[in-house]
């Protein structure tokens, strides 16, 4: 024990009083059973790995090559780690912002030296830690699964974290903000209701124009929303070729604001939020 | 010197159109204050106001001459909250770590032992998984947290919830072993009978409002208490 005496009153910095409650957080995050319910579909899904470079495939008479399949993997196999990854990001959030959210031990721990922002920044970033590990995996087991049964080292591929992490990050930091307002499961059916669209538009604005063979489709309102579609795109530009969008560095940008003002509405909400 | 616990005109609304307050009270250092009323009277609205959890819609609070909106305020500072819920996957050792690594550091005897920490607050507090742990045994897990960093204030709001005998009588030699080196207690609770051996002071709240103060000198006997209690709130 410190000394009972105002002058001996120590207390921890608020950068690290942050990293422990995220520590805290995350270990609690991982603890919970949907990260074993993920690696668990995450390694069916790499069973498919086999199943596609192991077979012959064939396609109005020709074989389809190597090369051509693997394009159509990175592009069908990326997506699965994406929509796996989000799904346990979600899980993630919807479970540490549920039950015991602002309650019990988040109370006591508000009760400490602690200001409010940095216990908001602690909470989110244990769950940004969980999701940021899962991410990991998937793209590692994804590497690994595609040099383990087609012999291709596309180690390119390990490059797929940081956008994927990206996106993970505007999704937690997003729901975080929401959750200020919202129950967990209200927020959890906004961001299930809108990722599809803005997939879909997404997609339709960055690819369409292949689809029509003409110059890239005009701009329109869902392009403001966070691109979470767009930041797939340009994901799957940085490991081939055959997905690459110049203009999808604007889905980057547009993330990065959308992260940036979530973080600041979210917090300056929650240094006046009723507990 | 100012005092260890101070409230000017502090005010709660609630959306509903409820209010706690105003409330204007003072506890001086080294002292036990036990805060009592009925159910509802807005003892917990207070305490979270103390404590800084809520901002109150007007005046203000005060710990050791510091705002409560500050996080400095709270140093030194343990809690008791009124139904304690922990998280049913964690384990005791986690939960003490943390809260330890956070007001103590990660150097501190707590931190590096917490099973020898928990032991002083009851047998087989360490192994479990929270979710297994009986409403005495949270409780108890509860006041362990509480206690690692009281040096300066502890707020025990319905600590005896759940306990028995033996961990009342430990939260009572506890109290006066804090109170006598010098750390003030506000202790908000509905068994006046602890209060004659604990408390210096006594508030009573009802409906939102403070109706009393006095010092436990004023009373001869529980009964006179309890005539006191009952008469500011009818």
């Amino acid at each position: 024990m410190k000394e009972n005496s105002p002058s001996g009153i120590g207390g921890v910095s608020p950068w690290t009083a942050g990293f422990r409650i995220a520590r805290f957080e995350a270990g609690e995050a991982l603890r919970g059973t949907a990260l074993w319910v993920g690696l668990a579909v995450l390694t069916l899904f790499l069973l498919g790995v086999k199943g596609l470079f192991s077979g012959d495939f064939v396609l109005n008479g020709q074989a389809l090559s190597h090369q051509v399949r693997l394009v159509y993997f990175l592009g069908v196999g990326y997506s699965m780690l994406t929509f796996l990854t989000t799904l346990y990001g979600l899980a993630v959030c919807v479970e540490r912002t549920g039950t015991g959210y602002l309650r019990g031990n988040d109370l006591l721990l508000l009760a400490r030296p602690v200001s409010r922002s940095v216990f908001y920044f602690g909470k989110m970033g244990g769950a940004l830690a969980a999701v940021f590990f899962f991410s990991v995996i998937s793209v590692s087991l994804f590497w690994v699964a595609l040099y383990w049964y087609s012999g291709v080292n596309l180690y390119g591929l390990l490059w797929l974290v940081a956008p994927q992490c990206l996106g993970l990050a505007a999704l937690v930091s997003l729901f975080f903000w929401l959750r200020q307002f919202l129950g967990n499961v209200t927020v959890f059916f906004i961001c299930i209701a809108l990722l599809p669209f803005s997939y879909a538009s997404n997609l339709w604005y960055y690819y369409g124009a292949t689809l029509r063979e003409s110059l890239q489709t005009a701009w329109s309102w869902p392009q403001f929303l966070p691109q979470f579609g767009g930041l797939h795109a340009f994901a799957l530009g940085l490991v081939q070729d055959f997905y690459f969008r110049p203009a999808t560095w604007v889905a980057v940008a547009n993330i990065g604001l959308w992260i940036l003002l979530a973080l600041v509405a979210g917090a300056l909400r929650f240094r006046r939020r009723l507990l | 010197m100012e005092a260890a616990l101070e409230c000017r005109q502090l005010v709660l609304s609630y959306p509903r159109g409820e209010q706690v307050g105003p409330i204007s009270l003072e506890v001086p250092r080294g002292v036990c204050a036990a805060l009592i009323g009925p159910n509802g009277a807005g003892k917990s609205s207070l305490i979270s106001m103390l404590l800084g959890l809520r901002p109150p819609t007007s005046g203000q609070a005060f710990l050791f001459g510091v705002e409560t909106s500050a996080a400095e305020a709270r140093i030194g500072t343990g809690y008791v909250q009124e139904s304690v819920e922990l998280p049913p996957n964690s384990r005791a050792l986690s939960l003490l770590r943390v809260h330890a690594s956070l007001c103590l550091g990660e150097e501190s005897q707590a931190y590096q032992n917490p099973s020898g920490y928990l032991q002083e607050f009851g047998e087989g507090l360490a192994g479990k998984r929270l979710g297994a742990f009986s409403k005495g045994m949270r409780q108890r897990l509860a006041l362990a947290l509480a206690m690692l960093d009281a040096r300066r204030l502890l707020i025990l709001d319905e600590p005896n919830n759940g306990l028995d005998p033996a961990g009342i009588a430990m939260l009572r030699r506890k109290i006066l072993e804090l109170k006598k080196s010098g750390v003030t207690v506000l202790l908000s609770t509905h068994r006046l009978a602890e209060i004659p051996t604990l408390a210096d002071l006594v508030f009573v709240m009802h409906k939102g409002k403070l109706v009393g103060s006095s010092s436990i000198d004023a009373f001869a006997d529980l009964d006179a208490l309890e005539d006191y209690f009952l008469k500011l709130t009818p």
